[in-house]
């Protein structure tokens, strides 16, 4: 609709009530979290909003704080480990689905959803049960593998979806010139799908950091991830030291979806 | 097509391919002689497309040869055979500039920088896409789009071009002045080509020979004036071009149309006599020698032509009928007689349903 153009009162009001879900639903995602940040940065000590003053000693009380440094690390590694899992275990199943020509292809973005279909606490005593019947203790290596279970699904999904999308013909033309099916694969089809693989490992990192439920039941005893350590604290704590966790935690999330919208920017990828 | 004594350069022979429990191709044979232009005809589901993948090494015949230039093609596989693809989408690498994209088969095959660079240069020059080198497929027109497919698939000089409904995404002003363009520079590279598409007009305008195929098979192989004059059976005359379809009875091998007239005919009994549009001629009611009587329908201007469509007593279905566009015009609604102006040109076919559908 050209700016000026003669429009209907109907036209206007749907444009406006779009316009204002959209403002609601922008605000519902960003407020909390700009509550959050302005909360860390409180003088006063104790939460409360609107905050009073500015200042860092929240966030230095953080960097003090040898316990939460080293939940902060354990979820950074968690975090990583379950993407990395992720990343070599999903890519592979949504080729097979995607491309694969076995009869039951179609199974397994399916099989990958059913860690799903069970609350996420049922997951973890699950997983704490049967890792104990193997002699698995709980551990950050046990509490990422099940989070990668739970998780995996969200990465064969993207990059199937990425797949479904892909037209077959671009591998035969590859093939056509010449390329063998591995020359293939690295330069027409693997560069296609990396948005969605990028996407997807976001997506497993974040949940790898911030899992909770599957993860206060099979974590280490003595490496809690910050989640949990989260959890007792704000049973306890009420300065705004929480806020400044979350402070840091909506930096490392902006700064991770920074990098995929830049690498993916950067990318001459039409659909 | 071969012809008597001339070696085929692409043979096909006796391919058969199944998709479960569709035969998509059945006992399929077909030859292109080199430097030909051919044209796999027919409507979807034909097997047109599988007979194209076949040759070019996608899908694997369960029974048959393929043969390029003597040698067993079959045995080739999909990247080492000497056959390049246009595809129906063009399947133009996005991520890839035109230069990447046309360069990509020389870069695999390892071929020297220099010669990459040179042959690459020529390729785009070919096309006329040297000064959309760097664009990247999203940012070209579906015409050039086009040109950077063929270009990417000529400048392996390969023996043979295949060509998959290449113009079907076209709009059908740019079709028209494509085909053309792709017909010449295809001669003027002298590579046989074989062609697949629906589209009749695009079969006859393009190509040396055409094969219309139906059910898995090659219904009738041959120039398209041969086809269009002198089709083998009632559904190439139905698919090539339009056709009159006159319900009669054939009686010691002659049909005997109303108004005396006489046809040749090989079958006995139930028969369709099929006249071409332009072998028709409408004349006064009761005048001499016209087999049909009937009402127009209506008139429509088709280029230099007018389309007239007759309703004619005893015909199933309306009778179309092309005369130039001078004299005197009928007007719907008004009572006509229908000549034929060439009796050796209508064509008797055993009665089939869907001859008349």
């Amino acid at each position: 609709m050209k700016r000026g153009a003669r429009t209907s009162i109907g036209d206007r009001i749907g444009v406006g009530l779009v316009l204002a879900l959209g403002v609601l639903g922008l605000a519902v995602l960003v407020v909390p979290s700009l509550i959050v940040l302005a909360v860390s940065f409180d003088t006063r000590a104790f939460v409360s909003f609107p905050p009073q003053g500015f200042t860092l000693r929240w966030y230095a009380a953080l960097a003090d704080n040898a316990q939460l440094v080293r939940a902060i690390v354990n979820s950074l590694w968690s975090g990583l480990v379950v993407m990395v899992l992720c990343i070599l275990l999903g890519v592979p199943a949504a080729l097979a689905s995607g491309r694969g020509r076995f009869r039951w292809r179609g199974a397994v973005p399916v099989i990958v959803l059913l860690p799903h279909a069970v609350p996420g606490v049922v997951l973890g005593v699950a997983v704490l049960f049967a890792g104990s019947a193997v002699g698995l203790r709980p551990s950050l290596a046990l509490q990422s593998f099940a989070v990668t279970a739970f998780i995996l699904a969200v990465l064969v999904r993207t990059v199937l979806a990425r797949l479904e999308r892909l037209d077959p013909a671009l591998e035969e033309a590859a093939a056509n010139l010449g390329a063998g099916r591995a020359r293939a694969f690295r330069d027409i089809t693997l560069p296609l799908l990396l948005p969605a693989i990028l996407a997807g490992a976001a997506f497993t990192f974040i949940e790898g950091f911030d899992n909770i439920s599957i993860a206060i039941f099979t974590h280490g005893m003595r490496n809690p991830p910050l989640p949990v350590e989260l959890l007792g604290i704000v049973q306890t704590e009420t300065t705004p030291l929480v806020a400044a966790i979350s402070g840091v935690q909506i930096l490392l999330s902006t700064l991770l979806v920074a990098i995929v919208a830049a690498t993916i920017g950067l990318r001459h990828v039409s659909d | 097509m071969s012809g008597q004594g001339v070696a085929a350069f692409l043979d096909v022979a006796g391919v058969s391919k199944a998709f479960g429990a569709h035969a998509a191709l059945d006992d399929c044979t077909l030859a292109v002689r080199q430097g030909e232009i051919v044209t796999l005809l027919g409507a979807s589901g034909c097997g047109k497309t599988t007979l194209l993948r076949i040759i070019a090494g996608f899908v694997a015949p369960d029974s048959g040869t393929v043969r390029l230039g003597g040698q067993d093609a079959l045995a080739m596989p999909v990247n080492r055979r000497p056959i390049g693809v246009v595809f129906q989408s063009y399947a133009l690498f996005p991520h890839m500039t035109v230069a990447r994209n046309v360069g990509y088969g020389l870069r695999v095959r390892g071929v020297p920088r220099e010669e990459q660079r040179r042959r690459l240069a020529e390729a785009l020059e070919l096309v006329s896409l040297t000064a959309f080198a760097d664009r990247y497929p999203a940012q070209l027109s579906g015409g050039q789009q086009q040109r950077v497919a063929l270009a990417r698939a000529l400048v392996l000089a390969p023996q043979l071009l295949l060509l998959d409904e290449p113009f079907s995404a076209l709009d059908a002003k740019l079709r028209a002045a494509m085909q053309s363009e792709v017909r010449r520079l295809i001669k003027s590279v002298g590579i046989t080509a074989v062609f697949v598409t629906h589209d009749q007009d695009e079969a006859m305008g393009i190509s040396d020979a055409i094969a219309v195929m139906r059910g898995g098979r090659i219904e009738q192989a041959g120039p398209p004036a041969e086809v269009y004059d002198r089709p083998a059976s009632a559904f190439v005359a139905d698919f090539v071009g339009a056709a009159n379809h006159w319900p009669d009875e054939a009686r010691g091998g002659r049909v005997t149309l109303p108004a005396g007239l006489s046809v040749p005919s090989r079958v006995i009994g139930r028969v369709s006599v099929m006249v071409r549009p332009h072998n028709l001629e409408p004349c006064p009611v009761g005048a001499e020698g016209a087999a049909w009587r009937g009402r127009v329908a209506f008139v429509r201007p088709s280029g230099p032509f007018l389309e007239i469509e007759v309703l004619v007593e005893g015909a199933p279905l309306p009778f179309r009928v092309t005369v130039p566009r001078a004299g005197a015009v009928p007007a719907p609604g008004e009572a006509v007689a229908l000549r034929v102006r060439d009796l050796s040109a209508c064509f008797v076919f055993p009665r089939l349903d869907q001859a008349a559908a």
